[in-house]
């Protein structure tokens, strides 16, 4: 097997539950992902040997895992969060996706002059209110970012960028079905 | 009507401040009052039956011809026209089939030369015009437009109009090989020279049409895909906050059919009392990483309390001596004497003070009450005196 020598931080990243993104803003991380990229082959048998599936997907790794029971509850709940906050962001700007830049400043400002916006932002589950809406608008980006799907681009202008890992979620949701009996009505 | 361009100058001069302002506002309605409180009405009709102004119900704008000329000279013609190129084409056909058939008058024939010569000229700056135009609107659409109908419209249009300018290319190239004929025998060097130069042009052109085309598809795909995923979007949100998401869609199957993150099966949870929301929302561990350098890590030094006494870990056997009140309520129910001469007289294991045994004449005397018989004889016992107990049954019996 021949590895590459990055394959101990690749497997350092990955074994955290983060994805590697083609388009993050950490070079070292993009390099790693093109190293990835190049070996996929040998990476995905040893990481299998250790017990980890490397998923390649349209410009990211993630290492996928079986769920148990309690743990289809905590994804259905992810998923139904992302639901909340994709739809958000979508309302913010159409172009929303993989590649889409910016910032707090930004959203705030959007909601700040759409009454719609506001009304979502409020109701989104598991943000607290607080002080100011800017903070308010920082944690709907803390939350992408924690999920992987969003990374910190200029933490002065607070700008961030959707990572090639969005799709992830794009694709997800997408993969949602309306079952026949109810699209007819819907 | 004004029929030479002398007349035609001199009257767009003289009143040149409202064509300018009438060319600035074409895109909007000019109401009539407004031109004729800056012109007067007499002047206002005078240039309405010369045909350089036109009216519609109550607006004035500039002519169709004048304002077209304005647009096409200063390029500011924001609409694709591609019928121009097309009209072109005709004119190069009919021009060289004139130049073909006068044979005698050499006067003619490069009058229309000099025409066809225009026309070569021509071709190849409108078909730029118009592509970049094109590439313009594209561009501009496709990054600003924002509901997304709109950018699927306009882009359709776009690559509508880019089909037509594609085809108009390859009729020219048509044209120039069929009239090859015509370029072989012409004696002028120049109008080759164009000819062979328009050629490379389109040639040129027709890669930038390609490139446009494939860019404009990606962006129609892009787009309607978008669209799609957002009223997708604003559907399951509909449905969830309706409840029914889980009923009505194939999420729950979902949820073990695809593959899963790591980080979505094993949730960063904190397992303290500090464990609130807050904490795994705001990258706890980050920040934990970011404080670890700022505060020191020194050991915080805890006061301790002095050694405890080896002593106090010994075991001490303590017995503590307690009168059984009821066993010893049987033995005065059995004895013949009064409570306090009974208890008084009695032998207990430990000595008893005169103090303890009235404590337990008195105990006795409360607990069982109703079993003793409490007579109005009161006995002393050096400065004490108390009553004359003795239990009910004896004294019934006797």
């Amino acid at each position: 097997m021949n590895l590459p020598k990055q394959s101990k931080e690749i497997f350092e990243i990955l074994s955290r539950g983060n994805f590697l993104c083609e388009n993050s803003p950490v070079r070292s991380e993009r390099d790693l992902h093109q190293a990835c990229e190049r070996e996929f082959g040998a990476h995905y048998d040893f990481f299998e040997h250790l017990g980890f599936y490397l998923i390649r997907e349209d410009g990211y790794f993630y290492f996928a895992k079986e769920l148990s029971a309690s743990q289809t509850e905590d994804k259905l709940h992810m998923i139904l969060e992302y639901i909340d906050l994709v739809e958000l962001m979508l309302q913010f700007s159409a172009t929303f996706g993989v590649g889409f830049r910016t910032t707090v400043r930004e959203l705030a400002d959007a909601v700040g002059s759409n009454v719609v916006l506001k009304d979502r932002l409020d109701r989104l589950k598991n943000i607290a209110k607080p002080q100011t809406l800017h903070a308010q608008c920082a944690k709907v980006f803390e939350k992408f970012k924690k999920g992987g799907f969003m990374a910190l681009e200029d933490e002065h202008e607070e700008r961030y960028i959707v990572l090639s890992s969005y799709h992830y979620i794009e694709t997800f949701l997408n993969a949602i079905q309306v079952s026949a009996s109810e699209g007819e009505s819907v | 009507m004004i029929a030479d361009i002398n007349r035609l100058l001199s009257v767009l001069y003289s009143d040149r401040k409202l064509f300018e302002s009438l060319f600035e506002k074409r895109n909007r309605l000019v109401g009539m009052h407004e031109v004729s409180s800056s012109i007067g009405e007499d002047k206002l009709e005078y240039l309405l039956n010369a045909e350089v102004l036109s009216q519609t119900d109550d607006s004035i704008e500039l002519d169709e011809r004048v304002l077209s000329f304005f647009e096409e000279f200063l390029e500011t013609n924001e609409d694709v026209e591609i019928g121009d190129v097309d009209e072109l084409l005709i004119n190069l056909k009919y021009n060289i089939e004139l130049y073909q058939n006068e044979k005698d008058n050499e006067h003619s024939r490069e009058r229309y030369l000099g025409k066809i010569k225009r026309i070569l000229k021509k071709i190849p700056n409108m078909i730029l015009k118009n592509l970049s135009l094109l590439q313009l609107h594209i561009g501009l659409t496709y990054k600003t437009q924002s509901s997304h109908k709109n950018k699927v419209l306009e882009l359709e249009h776009y690559k509508l109009k880019l089909d037509k300018l594609m085809n108009i290319e390859l009729k020219v190239q048509k044209a120039l090989v069929h009239e090859e004929s015509f370029f072989n025998i012409v004696s002028s060097h120049e109008t080759i020279l164009l000819s062979l130069r328009l050629k490379v042009r389109l040639r040129e052109l027709r890669v930038s049409l390609i490139e446009l085309q494939k860019q404009v598809i990606e962006y129609i795909n892009k787009t309607l895909h978008k669209q799609h995923f957002f009223e997708h979007i604003i559907k399951l949100k509909e449905m969830k906050s309706a409840l029914e998401i889980k009923e009505k869609t194939n999420l729950l199957e979902l949820l073990d059919m695809q593959t899963t993150p790591l980080f979505m099966s094993k949730p960063l949870r904190l397992s303290t009392f500090l464990d609130t929301e807050e904490i795994y929302e705001f990258g706890f561990g980050e920040m934990v990483q970011k404080l670890r350098h700022i505060i020191p890590t020194q050991k915080v030094s805890v006061s301790k309390a002095e050694e405890l006494d080896e002593s106090f870990f010994e075991e001490e056997e303590k017995a503590q001596y307690m009168i059984n009140t009821d066993a010893l309520h049987t033995e005065f129910l059995r004895s013949k004497n009064d409570l306090f001469s009974f208890i008084d007289e009695k032998k207990f294991d430990v000595e008893q003070n005169l103090e303890e045994k009235i404590t337990l004449y008195c105990q006795l005397a409360l607990m069982y009450e109703n079993e003793y018989e409490f007579s109005e004889k009161r006995m002393k016992i050096q400065e004490y005196e108390y009553l004359y107990i003795t239990p009910k049954d004896r004294n019934e019996s006797a």
